[in-house]
């Protein structure tokens, strides 16, 4: 248990309050959303993790292409495997949200298609890492390409969104979640159950990359 | 009159959870709180695991 580092136990117990806090703890009534409201805490973390995951996938990427050092680059796309996990988590439980408060699965916001192209962009990047056979070239090619995504995939799901009219709160007209009210109840939960799953998907990413490093040895000796 | 304060009624308590609409949902909670649990217990499990395969490497 000692070898396990403190952060992964952190983020244990800061989901699980999360999750339990996110359904005890009041809510402010509002229209439309009612207690829908508490997706708050489980659906926004999945986008604040996948946005961490891979800026931290990118920085591993550029350490690859400082240090020219396959390892760097087994962190980065096990960063960007669990950043795409946590995308499609994050789109699956909008549908859920976007049906219940919006009418439908899927509407043809700016926010939303940006987030399916954006994921694509990533998508493209696997398919990209799986066509080079050379490791050294694979890991070069891939480590640039994540570092041109990333910039286009922030502006994609953050900045285009909030020039046009947007259904999604954050965006266009509409407020983001600090103005949903201003009392510090949905912080109280948002806040630790995003600090919660982003050390969860660290955790999963350095499970992956340790699990990689061990496959590289073994591929290495024979 | 009658029919519309009843209906305000009950669009409000769909909303918030009374005494009664709470029933046992604690055990949910617990149930909730347990498969996240297992699903963390079975992550450590796997770290340990891998942390042996390392010091054999």
């Amino acid at each position: 248990m000692k070898s396990i580092k403190w952060w992964k136990f952190a983020g244990v117990l800061l989901v699980l309050y999360a999750l339990i806090g996110g359904l005890l703890l009041p809510v402010p009534q509002l229209p439309i959303l009612a207690q829908s409201i508490r997706n708050l805490y489980y659906h926004v973390p999945m986008w604040f993790g996948m946005l961490s995951l891979l800026v931290a996938s990118a920085v591993y990427g550029l350490r690859f292409l400082m240090k020219k050092d396959l390892v760097q680059d087994i962190y980065s796309e096990s960063f960007a495997r669990i950043g795409m996990l946590y995308g499609c988590m994050g789109l699956l439980t909008g549908m859920i949200w976007a049906k219940n408060t919006w009418g439908a699965y899927w509407t043809n916001d700016p926010k939303l298609n940006s987030a399916a192209i954006g994921l694509l962009m990533y998508a493209a990047y696997f398919v990209l890492r799986s066509s080079i056979e050379d490791e050294e070239k694979k890991a070069r090619i891939s480590a640039v390409y994540n570092l041109f995504t990333l910039p286009v995939f922030v502006v994609l799901i953050f900045v285009l969104p909030r020039l046009t009219a947007s259904l999604h709160p954050g965006n266009g007209g509409n407020p983001g979640f600090n103005s949903y009210d201003l009392d510090s109840r949905l912080r109280l939960v948002f806040y630790p159950a995003v600090l919660g799953w982003i050390f969860i998907g660290f955790w999963l990413a350095d499970l992956q990359s340790r699990m990689k490093k061990i496959e590289f040895k073994k591929a290495q000796e024979d | 009159m009658k029919h519309f304060i009843l209906n305000q009624v009950q669009q409000h308590s769909s909303q918030m959870p009374t005494a009664e609409g709470t029933d046992k949902y604690m055990v949910v909670i617990g149930v909730i709180a347990i498969l996240f649990l297992g699903i963390a217990a079975y992550l450590v499990s796997i770290d340990l695991k891998l942390k042996k395969l390392e010091e054999k490497n």
